[in-house]
Parts: structure tokens; C-alpha cells; sequence
């Protein structure tokens, strides 16, 4: 019997040592069938069990069973290093450029108004559209701006021809007021609506000068609205699209459609109101005409003045944009050029 | 305008300088643009003098001065003014002063050079050199001069001493104060900086017209005037006849105080009345009364329109068409004057002038504005005419000219004066609350602090049970009329920036609106995100030369005024000017794609005041390296995305194409619940050939006011399919001529059991015989209820190969 056992140890001695020299997976299967195969190496020892003693049956028998696990573990274990050997190494250069298709951007005004529709949104503000021809009720004389005012000397005014000789003209809209009229007319009182939209000047351009421009008006009519709530509004807003430490003056202003009317400047923003060529050694620069709504704009519409006010407010989108970027020529703005639009990819 | 600090100070106390008042009165009262310390370049300038002229070497208009500059030294200066001479005193400006070269341009530091090979020490100035153009009477140094300073001040004295430049003057933008006539003055803003301040105002005659009254009463009132007011043009004239005039320079604090704000001194009497202008802000003006009597001694004024055809020489020596609106001065039935614009060069005062007819008057705002654009004329009498100045105003013009004029012209006789009046300026008073101030402000402002702000603006008022009845003084009649006006004075004095903005009010504020437009936001993301397309803004203004060629140009809106022939249509499609785009852009891009959304202005066919406006989305793509089939393929795959992504319904169709511009049959409808909602098209080559553009160019017009709006369509879960589907592959030939489209609506509907079909090839080519095209199909055959057995498709691909062959003449291809 002890010789068998010897035997045993021997052959697993033996397998262990071969198959931990093997160089390849295909002697591995050899080995394995050489060894633990039906006529491998272990299983004549099992044939040999039946011509054992009794009592020595079950010493060997586990001694063959404890040896078949030893080689089937050590295969196993051998067999795993080669597959994860014989697994091709990845050989890839993440750094090279993406590919796909290259997407494109929205006009950078287009990204502004959103920005600011999103603030005043924010804020309880509804945006309305209008269109850019309006006549000349609209634009001026709803809004106390009577025929022979000044102020329609300093908005000159690209007039639409007709064909019969009428004194109801039609004109590019000069500002979005007459979005406040056409709101207050269309959905009545209390309103709070915000309308950005293109404007035109009869003025020759150049690199500060356009004949189209952005603006956004703003207007809220309820019962007793005041200046405080107008200052309140409207420094939240600028804040939240120049950033929190903008600094802000109000003075006052006219604006025959507001009364009180004033206007509000922000510190300048190239050169944080040390003064320089932008603000004209000033620190300061125009941001935004607002006041409250003259009655006459109310009577206008048929809102008693007794009973409701309001205020309104309006800024320059295109000049907002120019002072945001750094742009330093309007024309570029309605210029289509892509060496322009490109740097906005937003 | 204009506003001297010096002068200010007559009226009230300024303790603080010059930057904070500027800073008070832009948020109290008008923005102050500059200020501008007339000292502000003279740093290292001073007096010189020229002892020895020598000739320079090397340069003939050059000369060599040597100049005593204080202090025992002479130093040698370059200079090539051609007014110096030895003895005369000049202005220096030693190195490390600033000038600017010829007046014009940045200020640059000076330092010690060589000019020409000679040492210059500094350099001998001209007016404009320094800064001084405005301030200074430039006429006396010539153009190619240098200032001659012409002063007993020592050499080495700095030149704003010696020329006593010590005022500060603040530039008002003139455009915020239109409303306010009172404040074209200095005594105006003085008022201002007194009520800001709560400083007591020293002039109250100014503002006291009984006592002005009572100063002029010795002066007697004659019929030797006669007055004639058109009611229409003029308000109130005074006239005042005045002997024993000589006319002469001004003395000078006179002449500085003009020429501190940019005024030039012509005379002592043409002096006066422009200093009364702008202390006062009453427009003056003297005739030289032997020119304008009449032959028995009487002065005959009329105002009145021109007469037709009239023509008047005014003072600038132009000669000005005075017919139908133009308002003039008539003196003994001849033209003297423009009214309230310019005097008439014939009746002008000159050095042998030895009395004078004074005009004090107001004239209607209005028919000043018409009268000063028409002419072209804008003066400062006509700017501060049509803002409409008080009535009151031409007495204190007198009353100011005459106690000047005494001063300065001792024996000057006053003689007599007339003062017509066409109409009475009625007392105002407005009402107004504690409570409605504060209101309006969102803020308490004390009852003592509303009070005391009335009272240093001049505003008379009792109070009664929380009352204000306010008495509008003359020099505010023209701007205060309501209770906000009044509001808006107490609470520009407290200042908005003492206002805190508390309140926002937009505490449970809820809309049911929709807050802005999300289609809007979803098609431009889409367009630029997934179509790689981007967004360009245009003109309303049309693209007139390519319109033209587009056949776009007919029955377009015109503008009446237009600034020059680029705008004066406006654009009735976006298509001209996003051409344009594709041009410029292509000078730098293989490949241009871009859309715009935009109105347009449609067909103007009858005379509607104001007809639709729509909204368009507009898309076009050129490319250097892509075919136009291609290219449109590559469009109609971004419009059609662009539609599946949004959930609305679109059918692209072949149509007859109304536009000219597409390539013959190249054009694509765009259908949406059965209405044509824009389209896609091949521009035509020989269009683009005209506007010079030699790539592919495909275009898609969209209706946006149709598509921002239109509701997306709902989304419908479903099962999925219980029975495998089966597949089977075609391929046909059919006859180029026919379109795709007509082919799979064959296929689609032969068969009810057809789920779907994808193209996989189409080829032209020799092998299938000119004039012929093959499609290749993996065909998605499905039941509902069952799995189809093999001869059940093989019967449906059938009927499909026979339809083919039979409507489209179709060969099998195998």
C-alpha cells in the first residue's frame, strides 16, 4: 500500500511540475487529458482501489480524489494565466481629435434675449412680439409724443410711402414702446410683459452707428406700482446678467412717455469706472431708460390713471451685447459674416 | 451747453469741487458729460520771452528763439510761428509738458530735442497747441502763428496765472435737458445746485418779475414803436429803442467769460447780448436802429411769414429762401431778421452803430423747430426758442441787457421801449398729496424734506388736511403741468439713489401665459446643434441688386426717406440677402450653411395701412465640393429632422414652382394638414451665375408664424409586435424621368402587408441603358395576427413588381 501511495505522490509531484512548465495552452489540454483523462494517469490508480484492503480503500481513495483537485486547481490556475495573456493589449490613442459633425451656434443677440427673457421670466415678465412696421399712433402719439415734439427730432425716422396721400403714416418702428400700447390694448390691466425686438434709425452707420438695432421693453401696470419696485426689478435684473457687483446709478431723465423718467447708468465696464475712451472719461455708461407710465400713455388706451400706474423700462440688446464681448463695430451684427457668428458657438 | 463754474458762483456758494458737483447735479438734475478745467494741459507751460531771433541752418521757415523763461535762463527754442518778433511774450511749453501737434489729435509728452540739428528746448505754442483754441481769440495769432500773449506777467510766470484760466467748465448734455427751457441758462442750473444743496440763491430779482418791473418803469413807453405780432409766430416782443451807443471791445472779464464757454467776443453790444443769453437764457438781439427807422423817425416792427419768393441775407452773410413758413422780423416793411434763428446781415450792428433797437421777444416753439430745419440754420437763439421759453423771460432780457449795458457804456440813453403781447400766460397750480409723493416713490419722504425742495425750487404752495397746492412758477410753466411733474421734482431732489429698491413685488405672481416662445428656442437649437447650421441676422432692407435678379423686387414696401438706395425697399423674402451671406461667405468657407428667422414684408397689391408682417425661417447651403443633389439631400434631411423632432406634421411634394429662381422642376413643397407651408429649392445656375456665385446653392423657406405656433402632434404608445417580421429584397429599373417619390407610392400602396422599406442603392449607369435609373430595396413585410408564411410574401413582392411594371413600366432587375 505504500508503495501505491508513493506512486500517487509521485505522478502529482510530476503533473504539477510539467504542467507549471508548459509553454503553451495546447499542452495543457494535453496534459490535462494525460493526466486526469479517462485512461490518464489518475484513473489507474482508481482501478487499482478495487485490490486494496478494505480498511486501505478509503486512504488511498482520498488521497487519489485530494490529488485529482491539486492538478484540476493547478490547470485551472495555469489556464487562466494564458487566456488573459493570449488577450490581444488594447492599442488605442485617445488623444486623437473627435470626429462627427461640427455643430453651430445661434446669433449672439439671439443668445442674449434668451438669457434676458429667462432673468425677466424669472422675474413674472411675459415676452410679446410685434411687428416693425407701425403707424405713427403707435409709435408717437399714444405714447405723449404729440407731431411736433422734439423727441421726434432726436428719433429720425424711416417713413413707409403709400400710395394715397394720408396723414396716418407708417413707420420702422423707432423703439418697442409701442409694444406697451399694443400689449395694454390687446390684454388690458394688470400686465407685465417684456417685448425684444428690432428698432431703426435714419442715421448713417458707421462702427458705433446702425440703422437696426435691438431693444427690450419692459412694462408692469398694476395698482399702485412705484419707483421702488421699478429700482427693485430692474437692479435684479442687470445684476443677474452683468453679475452681482455691477454697480448702478439712477438719475433723472426724460422720456415723454414716462413721468417721473430717469435713467440708468452702470459703472463701465472696460474700465471698472476709472473712466476711459468707452465711457468717455466718465466711469460710467447708459445702460437703460425707464420711469414711470405717464397718464397720458394710460388715457391713451383707456386705463384710468386714478387707478392703475405703472412702470416701463427699456435698454439696448445690440449695445448690451457690444459692452458683454467686447465688440467694438455694430455692423457686424447684421453683417451674415461667419468669421463673426463663429466665435459665438452658443 | 456750456456752464462756468466762476459763473455759477455768482448765484450760489460751491464749496465742493468740481467732480462732485458734476456727480450731484447728473443725478439730481442733467447728466454732466465733462469737466473740463481750463488749466487741465498747462502744466508746465509759462510765460516766455523772445529776446534774440536768429535763422536756423539748416531750414528756411524755421527760426532759432532765444527766450528768457524766468529765472536767469534763456534757452534756445525751435519755432517756425510766423507772427514772432523779438521782444514778444509767448507762451512756453517746456519738456515734459503736453501738447498736441497742429491742435489736433492725442496729447504727447515734449522733451528736449534736436529739430533740424539745432537743440529746442521745449516749444513755443499756438493757441489750439496747448488747448486753448476755444478760450482764446485765435484770429490775433493768425493761422501759421503762435499766441501773442501780449502781458505784463514776469517771465516764468505758468500761463494759466498769467492768463487767469482758473474757471472749470461742466459740458450739459443737451439732449436730457429738451423738456427743461429754464435750464439753458446759468442761472437755471444755479437754482439747481441751490435746491440740491439747500444753499441759498443770490439773485432774486432774477426770479422776481414786480421788482424787475418796478426797475424798468422809469423808462417811458412810446408809440414811436409800433408792433405788429402774427399771434400764430410770436408770443410777446419788446422793443427798446437806446442812444448814444459806441461801439467798442469788451473789457475783459467780459471777453473771458464768453470765451470760457466757447463764445467769441464780436463787440461790447453783440458781447451783452449773448452773455444775457446765457445767464439768463433769453435770446437778444440788436439792430442798428439807423438801419431799420423809418424816414419819419419810427420804428415799424412786424412779425410775420415770409412772402413768396423772398429771399434774406443773415448775419452769416448766406443767402436764406424766407417763403410761406419761414418767420421773419419786418422793420419798416423790409426783412431784419429770421426770426428767433439769426439776425439780417443788413440791419446788423457794426463799429459806426451809434444806437440800437433792442428785440427781446418769445416765439412760438414750433415754428421755430419747422423754420431752423428747414433752413438748416440751428443757432443758439433757435435752440432755445423751440424749447419754448416763458413769457416772462424777454423783461428779464431787457432788465439784465440794460444793467449791463450801463456798466459798460455809461452814456448810453435808454429812450423808450414798446412790449406787445399776443397772448397772457395763466397762472398754474396743480394739487398734489404727502401721500401720493410717497406712493409714486415706494418710500416715505418727510413732509419738511417735500417742503423744503419746493421752496428752494421756487415752488409757492399751502397745505391744507395733507394737501399741496403748488403755484407753478414762470420759468416752469412749460415743463410742469400735472401732479406727476410735481412729483418727480421732489422726488429727482431726494434722489432715486436714496429710493432702496425693496420691493420687487413678485411675490405669488403667477402667469398662465406661455413666458416666451420654446419653439423658437427647440428650432434654433436643433438647426444649430444637430444641423450643424448657423444663425445670421439681415437687414429688413432688401438686397435691391440681387432681388432683381430673383425676380423679387416687384410690388415691394418702400421707404419714403430712405438714407440711400441700400435701404429703400424692404425685403419681401430672406432669400436676396442670405444669398448675399452665401457670397461673402464663401470668399472664406469651403462649405456655408445658415438660416435666419425674420419677417418679411409681402406683396404690397392695395394700399393697406398696415398689412401682415410674417415671420420666415429661411435656410440655405452652398458648398464648393458637393453636387446639388447631394447638397439638397443633405437640406431636405435637416428639414425633415427638423419637423420629426418638433412633432410636426410635414409631406414634401412636387408642386408647380411660383418662384424664378429655382432650377427648372427643382423645388420641393412642404405640406403640413394639407396647407403649403414653405418649400425647398435648387437655386437656379443661371441665376447665381448673375450674382457671381459659381457653387451648388439649395435654399428652404419656411412658414414661421405656421410653425412657431402649430400644437406638435401627440405621442401614442403602442405594442409591440407580436409576429416576426420578413424581409425580402428588390430591385428595379425605371425611367430617370420619373421621380422617386412616384416610385415608393407605388410600392407602399400595393401591398397591406408592407411595414416598411429602406433604400439601399440607386445607380445610374452603362450597364442599365442610358436614360434609366435602378433602385434596390430591403422590403419589412409584417401581419398583426400571425406569422406570414413565405408564400404569402412571395405574393405581396409580386403584386408589387406588377404594379411597378404596369403604372411605371418598371423592370425587374435580378
Amino acid at each position: 500500500m505504500d508503495d501505491i501511495i508513493k506512486q500517487i505522490k509521485e505522478i502529482k509531484d510530476k503533473a504539477i511540475e510539467e504542467i507549471r512548465k508548459t509553454a503553451n495552452l495546447d499542452n495543457i489540454f494535453m496534459l490535462e487529458k494525460k493526466y486526469l483523462g479517462r485512461k490518464g494517469e489518475i484513473a489507474k490508480f482508481s482501478k487499482m482501489l478495487k485490490d486494496l484492503a478494505q480498511d486501505q480503500k478509503p486512504v488511498v481513495g482520498k488521497l487519489i480524489n485530494e490529488t485529482k483537485e491539486a492538478i484540476v486547481e493547478i490547470i485551472n490556475e495555469v489556464k487562466q494565466a494564458f487566456d488573459s495573456a493570449s488577450t490581444p493589449k488594447l492599442d488605442l490613442d485617445l488623444t486623437l481629435p473627435s470626429a462627427g459633425q461640427e455643430f453651430a451656434g445661434v446669433h449672439p443677440i439671439t443668445y442674449l434675449k434668451w438669457k434676458v427673457e429667462d432673468i425677466f421670466a424669472k422675474l413674472g415678465f411675459t415676452v410679446v412680439d410685434g411687428w416693425e412696421v407701425e403707424d405713427d399712433w403707435h409709435n408717437f402719439t399714444a405714447l405723449n409724443i404729440p407731431q411736433w415734439h422734439p423727441a421726434r427730432d432726436i428719433q429720425d425716422t424711416f417713413y413707409i410711402k403709400h400710395k394715397r396721400d394720408d396723414d396716418k403714416k407708417t413707420l420702422l418702428r423707432t423703439h418697442t414702446s409701442p409694444l406697451q400700447i399694443r400689449s395694454m390694448l390687446k390684454k388690458g390691466v394688470p400686465l407685465r410683459i417684456i417685448a425684444p425686438g428690432r428698432v431703426y434709425r435714419n442715421e448713417a452707420t458707421d462702427a458705433r452707428h446702425e440703422t437696426t438695432f435691438w431693444q427690450v421693453e419692459g412694462l408692469y401696470v398694476d395698482k399702485g406700482v412705484s419707483i421702488d419696485n421699478l429700482i427693485a426689478v430692474l437692479n435684479k435684473a442687470i445684476k443677474m446678467v452683468l453679475g452681482k457687483d455691477v454697480k448702478i446709478r439712477w438719475r433723472p431723465g426724460y422720456f415723454p412717455f414716462v413721468e417721473p423718467g430717469v435713467e440708468i447708468d452702470i459703472e463701465c465696464l472696460l474700465c471698472s469706472g476709472k473712466g476711459c475712451g468707452v465711457c468717455k472719461d466718465t466711469g460710467w455708461l447708459e445702460f437703460s431708460g425707464a420711469g414711470m407710465v405717464h397718464p397720458n400713455v394710460l388715457k391713451a388706451v383707456d386705463i384710468d390713471p386714478d387707478i392703475w400706474s405703472g412702470y416701463a423700462f427699456g435698454f439696448g440688446l445690440t449695445r448690451l451685447a457690444m459692452l458683454k464681448w467686447g465688440i467694438d463695430d455694430v455692423r457686424l451684427f447684421l453683417s451674415g459674416d461667419l468669421r463673426f457668428l463663429k466665435q459665438f458657438k452658443k | 451747453m456750456k456752464i462756468s463754474l466762476n459763473w455759477l458762483k455768482k448765484f450760489v456758494d460751491i464749496k465742493e469741487d468740481p467732480h462732485t458737483l458734476a456727480e450731484k447735479l447728473t443725478e439730481h438734475t442733467v447728466e454732466i458729460e465733462e469737466v473740463i478745467s481750463e488749466d487741465k494741459y498747462l502744466d508746465k507751460v509759462v510765460v516766455g520771452e523772445i529776446k534774440e531771433i536768429k535763422s536756423h541752418p539748416n531750414a528756411d521757415k524755421l527760426k532759432l528763439c532765444m527766450t528768457d523763461i524766468g529765472s536767469d535762463s534763456t534757452v534756445q527754442i525751435v519755432c517756425g510761428g510766423a507772427n514772432i518778433y523779438e521782444g514778444m511774450k509767448v507762451a512756453v511749453a517746456l519738456p515734459g509738458a503736453k501738447v498736441r501737434w497742429h491742435g489736433e489729435g492725442e496729447w504727447t509728452e515734449i522733451g528736449k530735442a534736436k529739430i533740424r540739428g539745432e537743440e529746442s528746448y521745449g516749444m513755443i505754442c499756438a493757441s489750439a497747441e496747448i488747448g486753448l483754441a476755444e478760450s482764446t481769440d485765435k484770429q490775433e495769432e493768425g493761422p501759421d502763428g503762435v499766441m501773442d500773449l501780449n502781458t505784463d506777467a514776469a517771465c516764468g510766470t505758468q500761463l494759466s496765472e498769467a492768463l487767469n484760466l482758473d474757471d472749470v467748465i461742466l459740458d450739459i448734455d443737451n439732449k436730457s435737458i429738451t423738456h427743461r427751457p429754464d435750464l439753458w441758462s446759468h442761472i437755471g442750473i444755479a437754482r439747481e445746485v441751490s435746491s440740491i444743496f439747500k444753499r441759498k440763491l443770490k439773485a432774486d430779482t432774477y426770479f422776481d418779475i414786480p421788482k424787475i418791473e418796478k426797475e424798468l418803469s422809469g423808462i417811458s413807453i412810446s408809440d414811436d414803436i409800433s408792433i405788429f405780432l402774427n399771434e400764430e409766430i410770436c408770443r410777446r416782443y419788446i422793443a427798446v429803442y437806446i442812444k448814444n451807443i459806441k461801439i467798442e471791445e469788451s473789457p475783459d472779464w467780459l471777453k473771458k467769460q464768453l470765451l470760457s464757454i466757447g463764445q467769441r467776443p464780436v463787440n461790447n453790444i453783440v458781447d451783452i447780448t449773448n452773455y444775457v443769453m446765457f445767464e439768463v437764457g433769453q435770446p437778444l438781439h440788436a439792430f442798428d436802429a439807423v438801419k431799420v427807422k423809418s424816414k419819419d423817425g419810427k420804428f415799424k416792427v412786424k412779425v410775420d411769414y415770409g412772402k413768396k419768393d423772398l429771399t434774406i441775407k443773415a448775419l452769416d452773410e448766406k443767402e436764406y429762401a424766407a417763403d410761406g413758413t419761414i418767420p421773419l422780423i419786418y422793420i419798416d416793411d423790409k426783412p431784419a431778421a429770421i426770426a428767433g434763428v439769426m439776425g439780417g446781415f443788413n440791419s446788423e450792428v457794426d463799429n459806426s452803430t451809434e444806437e440800437i433797437l433792442l428785440e427781446s421777444a418769445n416765439f412760438a416753439p414750433q415754428v421755430i423747430r419747422l423754420a431752423s430745419k428747414k433752413l438748416d440754420l440751428r443757432t443758439e437763439a433757435s435752440s432755445r426758442f423751440e424749447k419754448n421759453i416763458n413769457l416772462q423771460s424777454p423783461m428779464i432780457g431787457v432788465w439784465r441787457f440794460i444793467q449791463i449795458l450801463k456798466e459798460i457804456c455809461p452814456q448810453a440813453e435808454v429812450v423808450y421801449l414798446r412790449d406787445e403781447k399776443s397772448t397772457e400766460e395763466k397762472e398754474k397750480e396743480v394739487v398734489i398729496t404727502k401721500d401720493y409723493i410717497d406712493r409714486t416713490a415706494g418710500c416715505e419722504i418727510p413732509a419738511s424734506e417735500i417742503e423744503g425742495i419746493f421752496k428752494y425750487l421756487g415752488f409757492i404752495h399751502s397745505v391744507k388736511n395733507g394737501e399741496y397746492r403748488v403755484k407753478i412758477p414762470f420759468w416752469r410753466q412749460a415743463d410742469i403741468n400735472i401732479k406727476e411733474d410735481i412729483a418727480e421734482e421732489v422726488i429727482r431732489i431726494y434722489g432715486y439713489n436714496n429710493i432702496k429698491g425693496e420691493n420687487m413685488r413678485i411675490d405669488g405672481y403667477y402667469s398662465d401665459e406661455v413666458l416666451f416662445s420654446v419653439r423658437e428656442r427647440q428650432v434654433k437649437r436643433f438647426l444649430t446643434f444637430a444641423g450643424g447650421v448657423w444663425e445670421v441676422e439681415n437687414h429688413a432692407f432688401d438686397n435691391d441688386k440681387i432681388a432683381e435678379v430673383l425676380h423679387l423686387d416687384e410690388n415691394r414696401w418702400e421707404i419714403e426717406n430712405p438714407l440711400s438706395q441700400e435701404c429703400r425697399y424692404l425685403r419681401k423674402s430672406l432669400l436676396p440677402n442670405m444669398l448675399q451671406n452665401v457670397k461673402d461667405n464663401l470668399r472664406f468657407y469651403e462649405y456655408v450653411k445658415v438660416f435666419e428667422i425674420g419677417r418679411v414684408f409681402p406683396d404690397r397689391l392695395n394700399d393697406d395701412l398696415l398689412p401682415d408682417q410674417p415671420y420666415r425661417l429661411g435656410i440655405i447651403m452652398a458648398s464648393k465640393n458637393l453636387l446639388n443633389q447631394e447638397l439638397f439631400i443633405h437640406l431636405k434631411g435637416v428639414v425633415e429632422r427638423m419637423f420629426d423632432y418638433l412633432g410636426v406634421e410635414a409631406v414634401y411634394d412636387l408642386g408647380n414652382f411660383d418662384g424664378r429662381y429655382a432650377a427648372q422642376d427643382q423645388a420641393l413643397y412642404i405640406y403640413s394638414k394639407g396647407k403649403p407651408i414653405g418649400y425647398m429649392a435648387v437655386i437656379d445656375e443661371s441665376v447665381l451665375k448673375q450674382i457671381k456665385i459659381q457653387v451648388p446653392v439649395v435654399y428652404a423657406e419656411i412658414d414661421w408664424d405656421y410653425l412657431s405656433k402649430v400644437e406638435e402632434k401627440e405621442i401614442k404608445y403602442r405594442k409591440f409586435a407580436l409576429y416576426p417580421a420578413v424581409d425580402r429584397d428588390i430591385s428595379v429599373i425605371v425611367d430617370k424621368s420619373i421621380a422617386y417619390s412616384e416610385v415608393e407610392k407605388v410600392i407602399r400602396e400595393s401591398s397591406d402587408l408592407l411595414e416598411s422599406l429602406r433604400l439601399f442603392d440607386v445607380y445610374t449607369g452603362r450597364q442599365i441603358g442610358e436614360g434609366k435609373k435602378s433602385y434596390a430595396w430591403h422590403l419589412y413585410f409584417r401581419a398583426e395576427d400571425r406569422t406570414l408564411t413565405s408564400e404569402e410574401v412571395n405574393k405581396e413582392v409580386d403584386k408589387i413588381i406588377k404594379n411597378l411594371a404596369s403604372s411605371l413600366g418598371a423592370q425587374t432587375r435580378k
